[in-house]
């Protein structure tokens, strides 16, 4: 039997297939249907009949659907409209739920909010680190003229050029479009009662067009007279204060006295934050041959610091350097101890970064472990945070599982409970992500940039920086709420108000955050503490000399040293006296040992016959340079490192072959530390310096007066040679800024390890309270049963105490590994650690987990069982 | 027979002038534009409904439910003062298009 009012229900019913419909709309096209068939039937149709006229009629379903969901697409729909007030009502229930378990929400925000901190501090560094030198125009176009030599059976790489190298590419090569030399001296720059010790840049006027450094005042063009120079923003107002600095002269002073005036033929603009690669005081190449007539510009012997060559086609580099051979035959004619075994160039754009490992470059890099370490440590405090957050989410939903029965009554879908509650984590997120970048900018990047002595910024405002935001902030609350709203949102109603729903109790999942979290404090935590015990380890270490008692200066010429010692000798509170060409910790020379087989490239001091003594170097064998004897001029004393190298085992009798000429040796030192703990020992050797070759004086003070013998030692000076700088100091103090470095490691990780020990202890906490909340019944049971508090904490321990070992088991080795891995790249083969670091990391975690189940258990044990009992009855 | 293209252009002006003729429900509607076309406008009758509620979310007209005792419910559309100026402009656009078609048809062709 045909039922109208059925068909015409089923028909609409089609229509509700499609998005663009509800009820109301059917409604409306029913009624259009009926009164059709009605007139059908008057008609004189059957009811049938009727009805599939009129629905071949109305058209078909799926035309009418798609012309009325255009009308749905508008932005200002109803629906939009209803979802726009849910977003209300689910902003106002995300913030009720915040306002209404504030210690948790404090900790899920601060938790995120330091992550998010960290992981902005990272962004500025790296945007820093991958921004140096390449603000200029042609970075893409510039390249560092390197080489390779052959060292101890190994390539090594150098940054510097044979001097003639550049003058021969311009002729040479027509593709290049410009050259330029730059070559860097130590002067003294006078100007009226302004003296100071400064570091001078010569170049080619090409250097200015290569380079971009545009000028503030003056005219590039001045570059190419050689009695100009240009000056950095900074040393304009060192020399002239707020003076017109302009077309006014400033003197040079060299190492013989001799004076040479330039005019003032520029100023730069303050140079961008970001460059390793600028100038104090800019001079043209040529003027070299003024200042130090006796450097041969065309000997290939001669090295300058660095030549650029600048194409058009990067892709012409290839060629260049397969051209570069010729140049290799007439280089290794000349200097056999410089050997080239291949050219190459270096792009700038790569140059700061690639520059680790390229020896006596221009640029430099002294931040890999920071570009490894510092995105390490913020991921790690992400993923730690986000774990935390999905925990402690889940445990706070147990107290809302009745509001999420009520919706799903009320018709929510789960799609709508997931909505909702990554809504609220969004919310949750984006607050943090506020706090987080406030935290960045006002608290730890000027704590960042206070410790580590760098500039960088976070300029809000920045496109790449905000898109970088809102990203993290987008995974951070898509990562850290998608699982709590799957997982919440599949609860059944029915489960919900029976009360049957239970937490925590077979979650894999649960289980594995927390281990994850585990590992990733134990790295925390071993970190800290590893770090600290190297930096005090490094703080404690011997220099292989006694720095303690001894004092510096730098000497203008040879004759200073004799009115300087004179004028010394009668003091009793000065030990030892020595001179020396150059000097531990401030200056050396390269050198190079000739063997049969292959080449050792050395640093020499050469130093004056007390030099060693005053120093307390400890000597392992043989003698250091006799006082009295006139034939230690071939004579040189080693260091520990080189004796292994070159399998001395006797001394004398043992000569070595360098620049042409036999040296014996007379004596080995142990090692000594000429350069900070960062860098590995090095072959080092003393020879004996004439005292016309002095530059440099030491004092030994007796112990306790070295301030005395200081302040004596700079009043003479002053008397002696009021025009000249006094450039000295304490010998502990050479190593300029690596203590403070130190202590920024440990304060740094520090902060590290203790935020990530809270962390994860907030992390068991919730854990631990999720199970506690899970097993209220079973508790209150046992506690009517008589249970007494111990009994519930060893079977809350048992649970978790499995957890911890594995976590545990995976961490120690692991962050012990990491951590090492990261210690000895900063200071190779000379780390200071021990296990130690992972034993507390890990009697820290145990100690964390007792506290935590200690405290709820105590919870539990106050509470009244009925209460318990009550819960899911 | 009307072609699709300009029936469907047409709708709106036909309805905002049925409905200025008075209120009306969907099915009358539809039922006088096929009356006044002598079924030269083919419809099928469910195309209507997208356009009156466009029509509604202009602001051109507007709907209420008329339930009457035992009867049909039925959803009448008014016409609303934004509706009568639309139709004005309408109106005199149709007008023009109009004068344009005469003035080009009325023209002999060159001898």
């Amino acid at each position: 039997m045909f039922d109208l009012n059925k068909a015409v229900k089923y028909w609409a019913k089609a229509y509700q297939r499609y998005q663009s419909y509800d009820e109301g709309n059917t409604l409306e096209m029913e009624a259009h249907l009926h009164e059709q068939i009605e007139e059908y039937i008057e008609e004189g149709m059957d009811e049938k009949a009727a009805f599939h006229k009129a629905v071949e009629a109305f058209g078909p379903a799926e035309q009418v659907a798609n012309e009325e969901f255009l009308n749905q697409k508008r932005p200002f729909s109803l629906v939009t409209f209803i979802k726009l007030a849910m977003l209300r009502n689910y902003f106002k229930t995300s913030l009720r739920t915040l306002a209404k378990n504030p210690t948790t929400s404090i900790i899920n925000i601060f938790g995120l909010a330091m992550a998010i901190g960290i992981s902005l501090i990272t962004y500025a560094f790296m945007d820093f680190e991958y921004g140096v030198d390449r603000f200029h125009k042609n970075v893409n176009k510039l390249y560092l003229s390197t080489f390779y030599v052959n060292r101890e059976g190994a390539e090594a790489h150098y940054g510097k050029s044979p001097a003639p190298l550049a003058a021969m590419l311009k002729e040479d090569f027509s593709y290049i479009e410009n050259v330029t030399r730059i070559e860097d001296r130590h002067a003294i720059m006078k100007q009226g009662t302004q003296v100071f010790h400064e570091q001078i840049r010569y170049a080619d006027p090409s250097f200015l067009e290569m380079f971009t450094f545009p000028l503030a005042q003056g005219n590039k063009a001045n570059l190419q007279d050689p009695g100009m120079v240009i000056l950095s923003q900074p040393m304009a107002v060192k020399y002239f204060g707020n003076e017109e600095a302009l077309g006014k002269q400033i003197t040079m002073v060299l190492p013989d006295q001799q004076q040479k005036t330039f005019i003032i033929g520029g100023i730069a603009e303050p140079f961008p934050e970001n460059h390793i690669i600028a100038f104090d005081f800019l001079i043209n190449f040529e003027a070299l041959k003024q200042t130090y007539p006796a450097f041969e510009l065309n000997n290939w012997k001669n090295s300058i610091n660095a030549t650029f060559v600048m194409v058009n086609d990067p892709s012409q580099i290839s060629t260049l350097k397969a051209d570069m051979n010729k140049y290799r035959e007439i280089q290794n004619a000349a200097d056999p101890d410089w050997a080239i075994t291949a050219f190459d160039f270096v792009s700038l754009y790569d140059l700061h970064l690639a520059s680790g490992p390229i020896r006596d470059d221009i640029s430099y890099d002294g931040s890999l472990e920071g570009r490894i370490g510092l995105p390490v440590i913020a991921s790690l405090l992400l993923l730690l945070a986000i774990i935390n957050y999905i925990n402690i989410a889940i445990v706070s939903v147990s107290k809302r599982l009745n509001e999420i029965g009520l919706r799903k009554v009320i018709g929510a879908s789960r799609g709508n409970i997931i909505y909702q509650f990554l809504l609220e984590n969004i919310v949750l997120t984006l607050f943090s992500g506020l706090v987080g970048a406030a935290l960045a900018y006002f608290v730890l990047l000027p704590w960042f940039n206070g410790i580590t002595g760098r500039v960088l910024n976070l300029n809000m405002l920045d496109p790449q920086l905000l898109s970088f935001i809102i990203g993290l902030l987008l995974f951070t609350g898509i990562a850290s709420g998608l699982y709590p709203a799957l997982y919440i949102s599949k609860f059944e109603v029915i489960q919900i108000f029976k009360g049957k729903v239970r937490f925590g109790k077979k979650n894999v999942l649960n289980k594995v955050f927390l281990v994850i979290q585990f590992v990733i404090a134990c790295i925390g935590i071993t970190g800290g503490v590893m770090f600290s015990q190297n930096s005090h380890y490094q703080a404690g270490r011997d220099w292989g000399y006694k720095p303690e008692s001894i004092l510096y200066a730098k000497i203008d010429q040879p004759s200073d040293f004799q009115a300087l010692e004179s004028s010394f000798a009668k003091n009793p509170a000065i030990e030892g006296i020595a001179g020396a060409a150059d000097h531990m910790g401030k200056q050396n020379m390269q050198a190079v040992i000739q063997l049969p087989d292959q080449q050792i490239e050395v640093r020499k001091l050469a130093v004056g016959k007390k030099y060693l003594e005053n120093l307390d170097l400890n000597f392992v064998q043989g003698r250091s340079f006799l006082p009295n004897s006139k034939g230690d001029d071939k004579s040189i004393i080693i260091n520990t490192t080189l004796a292994k190298k070159l399998n001395v085992d006797e001394v004398p009798g043992f000569s070595v072959r360098m620049d042409s000429t036999n040296y014996t040796v007379v004596g080995i030192v142990e090692d000594f530390h000429f350069y900070n703990f960062y860098y590995p020992m090095r072959p080092f050797i003393f020879t004996l310096a004439q005292p016309e070759d002095y530059q440099w004086i030491t004092l030994k003070a007796r112990v306790g007066e070295e301030d005395a013998v200081f302040n004596e030692m700079k009043a003479t000076w002053e008397e002696l040679f009021p025009t000249i700088p006094f450039e000295g100091g304490y010998q502990e103090d050479v190593w300029v800024g690596f203590f403070e470095e130190l202590f920024i490691q440990i304060e740094f990780t520090t902060a590290v390890s203790i935020i990530s020990a809270i962390i994860a202890a907030l992390g068991l906490y919730g854990m631990v309270r999720l199970n506690i909340a899970g097993r209220a019944k079973e508790f209150s049971i046992r506690k009517v049963l008589g249970a007494l508090s111990i009994d519930l904490a060893r079977s809350i321990f048992r649970q978790y105490i499995l957890l911890a070992l594995l976590a545990i088991a995976v961490g120690a080795p692991l962050s012990y590994y990491l951590v090492r891995s990261l210690i000895v790249l900063m200071f190779p083969g000379q780390e200071g650690i021990g296990l130690l670091s992972v034993v507390v990391a890990v009697g820290i975690l145990l100690l964390v987990l007792v506290a935590v189940i200690a405290s709820q258990t105590w919870k539990v044990s106050k509470s009244n069982p009925v209460q318990g009992l009550r819960v899911e009855s | 027979m009307i072609s699709k293209n300009l029936t469907a252009a047409s709708t709106r002006p036909i309805i905002l002038g049925i409905l200025k003729q008075g209120n009306s429900y969907g099915y009358l509607i539809i039922k006088k534009i096929k009356e006044l076309s002598g079924g030269k406008m083919e419809y099928s009758d469910g195309m209507l409904y997208p356009v009156l509620h466009r029509l509604e979310k202009d602001g051109l007209i507007q709907s209420h439910w008329d339930i009457k005792d035992g009867g049909r419910p039925r959803k009448y559309y008014a016409i609303t003062e934004a509706g009568k100026a639309a139709l004005v402009e309408e109106k005199a656009q149709w007008e023009e298009v109009v004068a344009v078609l005469n003035a080009i048809w009325d023209v002999k062709p060159a001898q």
